[in-house]
């Protein structure tokens, strides 16, 4: 038996990340898949009114997030949750807000089958792309695999380039670190722990409005480019990353659900400021295809 | 210990004894006859095999032994010499701090031993005695060793064949710029890769093994330490765990000749345990925690290109990556999924495991990997003591032992500590067992009689106190939802019942009762804020007010209630702050410092009361790298005046207990001697060993 370590295609990650990606044995990356799965990323016969693409809900001009409260699909019909920016997710383990796929194969699917999407059929998408369901996944999986995230300033500083963070940022980051205990959940190279909390923000005229993965919980997302991928949290309902500062400073909305990590932080003016500066520098340059 | 339980394998063939005398019928004769005590007969018993036979119609306890079946096993065993007793067991203790002493002094002979009586599977005794330090690695030809030197902290290097070490870094003086930490020989011999540690922070070293180009390779602020694995075959690049304070730990490769660092993964932090490179450079082995706190554990294989990861072995137990066999096709690791903690070998080819692991030896114990050679040594330590609790009298003008220590922990083997006595001294209860969470023992001081109980807990962090009135013992612990806080435990039952949880990032330390058994007294810290604050907690209504020390930015290392529950002394500072000793009444009034060690001091320890609440016992020790030395005990008046020795080099214990007849001392301590350095050999598959 040949090594299947032969086989496998390592992209080199940009800065700050691991140079281990999971990837599954039934789909290991190939160059002739990431680009097919690039041209499918943007290939509107993938909606039954041909309007729109895996794309337009994430742009990768908006690191990959479409800057809407909510997804539009075909038709103007409206979601109920936002578009996720997905850079880095070959690192993720589980997918959707609510983490209802377990990988992106499966994950690269639904969006398309959704009525409220993409609005196809398996058998609309074969017809139209010439190639069998499974092909069409794991060629958009493997694409997704490459968008990359990484070489922010955040990342320079970390290898040792004490300048590549202002004095406010460094501050904000002490803050991220510190007081405001950012890392217990935004932690490690992709600022996630992949883990599903209740936040709050689910809670509205003291009721759910959305379960997520149960009991409010919901994915926490990643935080790179997130000076990019306004506005913010799960349903959208945060315009600016001040008001997601402001939002968990006061602790969140109490609800009996609610993290007990999410408490009132008692941030002042100044931390919040550097904070913010602090969440700008974790934009840095995106890579997909290669 | 380890190294006995290894030798397990050649005792003689039961079938050939012939129990036919008279038998010894208790622990105790059987531990009189080995020259041991019941203790160490037990415990051989339970890790080595020694033949104990059971009355099955009787209680579990009643034990009988033959003399001609432990003289077989004895023999058997014996590959080792070992020593009889020199010393009178009161001095063991003292003995250990000698001893530890002794480190920074002299140096140590190569006492290698033939280890096998069957020319079969053989352990071989490399080093021993003062000097001995397990956190290096032998070289890949098995001739070197390296080393930190503790009396420096320099990086050292020893030839075992002619015991000659020599210091591979100066320090300018002792610890002066730093210490040595887990060096790493390169398989060519011709290098050395070390941590540096110093209070600035810690940088990956390396040098040529004759001293010369000494570098440092990587350094970054951002990791709060990290320290090498070893070199990929080629030398070319060294493995190294880095680690991210409270956020995750990484497996980097760095190249030796420009100190780049390729990232391979992040990990969650502190579920990293030990790594090892193939022989082929292909892959890296490791071992990951599955969970915090709990011991499931995987054994997964990485790809050094980052291209692959698969998991070679799950287990709901501890396991540990020991290394790689010289045929680079065997993982050697260390397993407890059979109930002992024992040797596995596992047969890895192209990048997969190939059928089950075998189990290699039973029962390995506490054996800590140190490499594995070419020609398929494995190099261990062990440290051959056992932490037991003591009892003993204590001369408060003399300060001094006035009678001979005896063992209190008669019903556990090994692992003991954080003895407490009950208020009115009849009873002294310990923690026990190496294992999450740990049994609770409580003997009967004046007969002798122990008993156990498991309390429903997944960690005992410490025993603190026992109730006022006698009913319940009060731990530092995580219940079974992992809440962290502090706990009653009824004495007689074993239920737990929480007294007060942590919340979030918070932690409860050092939970004591009041007199009035209706509050206890606790520091709480949260993790992530500097304050930390001392808690006066309403058990029965949950009410709470905190206590004014005038030092709660600084922190508290540890705090210890009057026996007369009428002052709280607290041993505060830490990080940037200075150290300061002081006293606040229980009642609420202005807090009193005791004393503001200058530098020359050392470390300053609160270690308790005098049993007449009129006096703070402290200890002052030097921290040269890991170890502390120049011990000495002070007391102080909390009414103001000069602090006063009470006894230099005392006990190395963490915490003295004191009876309330303000003469008897309880404290956990080392039965046995230090470190030892082994190579166990031909234990390998034949196809393995080569």
């Amino acid at each position: 038996m040949k090594p299947l370590l032969l086989f496998a295609l390592v992209i080199r990650p940009p800065l700050g990340l691991d140079l281990y990606m999971p990837v599954p044995d039934a789909n290991p990356l190939t160059p002739a898949k990431i680009a097919l799965g690039r041209k499918l990323f943007f290939d509107k016969r993938l909606s039954l009114d041909g309007t729109l693409a895996c794309a337009s809900c994430h742009d990768p001009k908006l690191a990959f997030s479409d800057g809407r409260k909510v997804a539009r699909g075909i038709g103007g019909a409206e979601g109920t949750r936002s578009a996720p920016a997905i850079v880095n997710r070959g690192y993720g383990k589980t997918f959707f807000w609510d983490g209802r796929s377990k990988s992106l194969e499966q994950q690269a699917l639904e969006p398309i089958l959704n009525p409220k999407e993409l609005g196809m059929t398996e058998a609309e998408v074969e017809r139209r792309t010439g190639l069998k369901i499974a092909d069409v996944t794991s060629a958009l999986a493997s694409y997704v695999r490459t968008i990359r995230s990484g070489n922010s300033r955040f990342d320079r500083y970390a290898a040792g380039d004490q300048h590549a963070l202002s004095d406010l940022e460094k501050a904000g980051l002490a803050v991220f670190r510190g007081k405001a205990r950012c890392t217990t959940c935004h932690a490690g190279p992709n600022f996630t722990d992949e883990n599903f909390h209740n936040t709050g923000i689910a809670w509205q005229d003291g009721k759910l409005a959305d379960q997520g993965a149960g009991e409010g919980k919901f994915k926490v997302p990643t935080l790179r480019e997130v000076a990019r991928t306004a506005p913010y949290m799960h349903d959208g309902s945060l315009a600016t990353l001040e008001d997601v500062v402001d939002y968990y400073d006061r602790g969140g909305n109490a609800n009996p659900g609610l993290d007990e990590d999410v408490r009132p932080l008692h941030l002042s003016a100044e931390e919040k400021l550097a904070l913010v500066a602090f969440l700008r520098s974790l934009s840095g340059s995106i890579r997909d295809g290669k | 210990m380890a190294i006995e339980a290894i030798l397990t394998s050649m005792n003689p063939n039961e079938s050939d004894l012939q129990p036919s005398e008279t038998a010894l019928e208790s622990w105790k004769e059987i531990g009189a006859y080995l020259q041991r005590n019941a203790v160490t007969a037990r415990r051989w018993e339970k890790e080595e095999g020694l033949p104990v036979h059971r009355h099955t119609h009787k209680s579990r306890s009643s034990v009988y032994a033959y003399p001609s079946e432990i003289d077989a096993w004895r023999a058997g065993r014996r590959v080792v010499p070992e020593p009889p007793p020199t010393r009178p067991l009161w001095k063991i203790p003292a003995f250990a701090v000698t001893m530890l002493l002794c480190l920074i002094t002299v140096g140590n002979g190569v006492r290698p031993q033939v280890a096998s009586a069957q020319g079969t599977q053989a352990a071989r005794q490399i080093l021993s005695g003062p000097g001995t330090d397990d956190t290096g690695s032998p070289s890949f030809d098995g001739r070197y060793l390296s080393l930190t030197d503790w009396a420096t902290g320099d990086l050292a290097i020893r030839d075992l064949i002619s015991g000659a070490q020599r210091r591979l870094t100066s320090n300018s003086a002792p610890y002066g710029d730093g210490y040595a930490f887990r060096p790493q020989v390169s398989r060519d011999g011709k290098q050395v890769v070390f941590s540096w540690i110093k209070p600035s922070g810690v940088e990956l070293r390396i040098v040529e093994a004759d001293g010369s180009n000494l570098r440092t390779l990587y350094s970054n602020r951002e990791f709060s330490y990290l320290e090498p694995a070893g070199f990929s075959p080629d030398g070319k690049e060294i493995l190294t765990v880095l680690n991210a304070a409270n956020e995750s730990d990484k497996i980097a490769l760095v190249s030796a000749a420009d100190g780049r660092a390729r990232f391979l993964k992040t990990l969650t932090w502190g579920s990293l345990g030990r790594l090892s490179f193939s022989p082929d450079g292909r892959y890296v082995a490791y071992d990951l925690r599955t969970q915090q706190g709990k011991p499931g554990t995987k054994i997964m294989l990485l790809a050094q290109d980052g291209s692959r990861e698969v998991t070679l072995s799950e287990s709901v137990t501890q396991e540990q990556v020991f290394g790689w066999a010289p045929d680079g096709k065997t993982l050697l690791f260390a397993s407890e999924r059979t109930g002992t903690r024992d040797l596995w070998a596992l047969s890895v080819i192209d990048g997969k495991a190939e059928g089950d692991a075998k189990r290699l030896r039973h029962g390995i114990g506490g054996m800590r990997p140190m490499g594995i050679t070419k020609s398929g040594s494995l190099f261990f330590a062990d440290n051959n003591g056992t932490n037991e609790i003591f009892i003993a009298s204590w001369d408060w003008e003399t300060g001094r032992m006035v009678v001979v220590p005896k063992p209190a922990s008669h019903g556990l083997l090994g692992v003991n500590r954080d003895p407490v006595w009950s208020r009115d001294g009849k009873y002294l209860a310990y923690v026990s067992g190496d294992k999450s969470p740990g049994k609770i023992s409580i003997v009967n001081i004046e007969n002798e009689n122990e008993r156990q109980l498991s309390p429903k807990l997944s960690a005992i962090q410490r025993l603190t106190d026992w109730s006022p009135d006698g009913r319940s013992l009060l731990l530092m612990a995580f219940d079974e939802k992992n809440h962290e806080g502090a706990y009653s435990m009824d004495t007689q039952t074993g239920e737990v019942r929480a007294v007060a949880q942590a919340e979030g990032e918070q932690t409860i330390f050092q939970p004591e009762w009041l007199p009035n058994g209706k509050e206890i007294v606790y520091y709480r810290r949260d993790q992530t804020a500097s304050p930390s604050h001392v808690i006066i907690h309403d058990v029965g209504t949950g009410s709470e007010r905190q206590l004014q020390t005038g030092h709660a930015d600084a922190g508290f290392i540890d705090t210890a209630i009057s026996p007369d529950g009428h002052y709280l002394a607290f041993r505060a500072g830490g990080g940037s702050y200075e150290p300061v000793l002081g006293v606040v009444p229980v009642t609420g009034g202005a807090p009193r410092e005791l004393f503001r060690p200058d530098v020359s001091a050392g470390r300053v320890d609160l270690i308790g009361w005098s049993p007449d609440s009129r006096q703070v016992i402290f200890d002052t020790k030097q921290r040269m790298g890991l170890r502390n030395v120049n011990l000495e005990w002070w007391r102080i008046p909390i009414e103001g005046g000069e602090r006063r020795k009470l006894a230099s080099d005392p006990l190395q214990a963490a915490k003295i207990r004191f009876h309330p007849d303000g003469h008897r001392i309880a404290f956990a301590g080392t039965q046995g001697g230090g470190m030892e350095i082994w190579a166990l050999e031909n234990f390998l598959p034949q196809s393995a060993g080569k």
